[in-house]
């Protein structure tokens, strides 16, 4: 009798989604599906607003990653209006994404992941949490939430708030960062330099500890597709697309912001509410892409910094002979190098004089009606694309998040932890992290929006293929 | 001195009751008395707030779906258990100060009754009225004694 296995929602990620894996007569598995089950219509709520409200409602898209859609959506809009967006501007909005970078990493890492990386996949899942971590390496988790803090701390000293600021706008930012706001950022760097080098040292150890199993946890070919600087260095704010394939040739380089469309394609399942972007020249079979944290590494030539290369060149021997590194445990390593990476970059903004400039914002109005704006969220490449009419009132709105373009790798990833490790039909709580597990190497974050108290269980049922409920496992 | 964090979505209607709540508390109490704090959701490090010299209690603000009573107010104590992820629940909170922080505090949670939580910037009427309730609930609560943990 074929069975369907359910796990809903699937948690510490952001958002609501559920996986289901579907077993034949033997318990060999078939198919299985990562559903994003929450519905958001951004996209059809914000036509017919001014593009100058963009940044404020989509930074409101997500609580953990506003500050990706402020840059996206001002640089949308600074396309738009057609001007040249002030240095000082660009170097204070780089700033802030970098700050994004260090706290949502941070998060992902030391606090989501780190219950199942320190305390092991088969640990008692009421210990394997955030609790489990603290009893275990409560220094770890301190200097998690420090690092956490910093990040947020550096977006509200630009944008008056953590969440949701309204300080990029079309054209600029509103304001600049004090000198003694300076002095203070300065001042936490060695604590947080010092903070990442014992992750990575950490995650080194890591790496040994799950060596018999990091090949199933989306180690499989892929395209790569990532913003480069216009030297092929790493880059998160502005910079062309690039996509590799899985033997680290380059496909696509030099990409401008204008042709995403040439190469994106969209596809869709009526399981589910993420779309399934693909690489539109090889088709969705071949063209599956990989973005984020790893794929940056990948696609990049260098990190451009000196402490952050050095990890790169390091990075790189897990791909081996100058291929790019294909499993997606590896996201977490690549993270920490990107936080190592940030943090020696804000120290060079923060040392640059272009900061005491005051000039932040070019004024004009509606010059262009097509505003295209990417930039690199934590997560990937997001992709924000308007269109406006003369007065700048949206006609169309198009976003493609990160997480949609991980989708199809995630659940390519899902089917390959399955396989590895589901016999039969018995439901075990060791085989069930990991599936979860190969969800959160992504940081998948699918915008919870509603967050009353208490909706986060965990559910996992076993069906047949009659639809009968075999079995059903709950936890908090 | 008291901290009062409240936090939902304000475009997600009767979730935003929190913040809203919030916000009206920042116009009413000094700074001395308490320090407000609106947020999407509960993220780790506002156990640093918690931990912070000089909180002595705090109140949480949140929206709640199918309350019978348009606002419900509890004590809420230290639980390792709570909800554990990119929105953390108060209870964890409590336990992060208390566990990380050596700082107990003692907590308060109120909950707002709403009834529409899709796109909108506008309360529902039923969510309306229960912040007006729940602000003298607020008020009255921070002028009592401080509760020992």
């Amino acid at each position: 009798m074929s069975k369907t296995i359910t796990i809903e929602p699937v948690t510490r990620i952001e958002g609501h989604a559920k996986i289901s894996i579907m077993l034949d007569d033997s318990g060999r598995v078939v198919d299985s599906r990562f559903h994003v089950t929450e519905f958001r219509g951004f996209e059809k709520f914000c036509v017919g607003r001014s593009f100058w409200e963009m940044p404020g409602i989509t930074a409101r898209i997500c609580g953990i990653c506003p500050v990706s859609h402020l840059m996206a959506s001002s640089k949308a809009g600074d396309m738009i209006l057609g001007v040249r967006t002030p240095a000082p501007a660009v170097a204070l909005r780089r700033l802030m994404n970098y700050a994004q970078l260090v706290q949502s990493h941070a998060l992902s890492f030391f606090l989501l992941s780190g219950p199942d990386l320190i305390l092991g996949m088969d640990a008692d899942p009421l210990q394997r949490n955030m609790a489990g971590l603290i009893a275990a390496n409560p220094d770890l988790a301190r200097a998690g939430i420090r690092m956490r803090a910093f990040g947020q701390q550096l977006i509200r000293m630009l944008g008056d708030r953590s969440v949701h600021p309204s300080w990029a706008v079309p054209g600029g930012v509103r304001k600049s960062l004090g000198s003694d706001q300076r002095d203070q950022v300065l001042k936490q760097l060695p604590e947080m330099h010092a903070t990442i080098n014992i992750a990575l040292d950490l995650m080194k150890d890591i790496h040994d500890s799950f060596s018999t199993e990091i090949d199933a946890y989306g180690e499989f070919p892929s395209l790569f597709m990532g913003l480069v600087g216009e030297d092929g260095g790493l880059e998160h704010y502005d910079g062309k697309l690039r996509v590799i394939d899985a033997e680290g040739k380059i496909l696509e380089d030099g990409a401008a912001p204008e042709d995403y469309q040439r190469l994106i394609a969209e596809g869709e399942q009526k399981w589910s509410y993420l779309k399934f972007p693909y690489y539109r020249p090889l088709g969705p079979e071949q063209g599956m892409y990989r973005v984020g944290p790893l794929a940056r590494l990948n696609v990049c030539d260098f990190a451009g910094t000196p402490k952050a290369d050095r990890e790169l060149r390091q990075f790189r021997h897990y791909g081996g002979q100058g291929k790019p590194v294909s499993g997606s445990f590896y996201y977490h390593h690549a993270r920490l190098i990107e936080i190592l990476h940030a943090l020696e970059r804000i120290e060079e903004i923060l040392g640059d004089d272009i900061l005491i400039d005051h000039h932040i914002r070019s004024q004009a109005g509606v010059n262009q009606n097509i505003g295209i704006g990417i930039s690199e969220a934590p997560r990937g490449t997001l992709f924000h694309h308007y269109r406006v009419d003369d007065n700048g009132i949206l006609e169309d709105v198009n976003l493609i998040i990160a997480t949609g373009q991980n989708n199809l790798a995630m659940n390519r990833t899902v089917r390959q932890l399955a396989e590895r490790f589901i016999r039969g039909d018995k439901l075990d709580q060791g085989l069930l992290n990991r599936v979860e597990h190969g969800i959160r190497v992504y940081d998948p974050c699918l915008s919870c929006s509603t967050h009353e108290a208490g909706r986060m269980p965990l559910q996992v049922q076993l069906f047949s293929a009659r639809g009968e409920l075999l079995d059903e496992v709950k936890r908090c | 001195m008291w901290l009062v964090i409240g936090y939902g979505n304000p475009l997600r209607g009767d979730d935003g009751a929190g913040p809203r709540l919030a916000e009206q508390l920042a116009t009413h109490v000094c700074a001395e008395q308490a320090k407000i704090i609106v947020a999407h959701q509960l993220t780790p490090e506002l156990a640093l707030e918690l931990a912070a010299p000089g909180v002595r209690q705090v109140l949480f603000v949140d929206a709640q779906r199918q309350q019978e009573s348009a606002t419900l107010l509890s004590p809420i104590y230290p639980d390792a258990t709570g909800s554990c992820g990119h929105q953390l629940s108060p209870q964890l909170l409590l336990q992060l100060s208390k566990q990380l922080y050596a700082r107990p505090v003692p907590g308060w949670l109120l909950t707002i009754a709403g009834e529409q939580f899709s796109l909108s910037e506008q309360l529902s009427e039923l969510s309306r009225v229960a912040v007006s309730r729940a602000f003298e609930q607020a008020i009255g609560l921070m002028s009592g004694p401080v509760a020992d943990c």
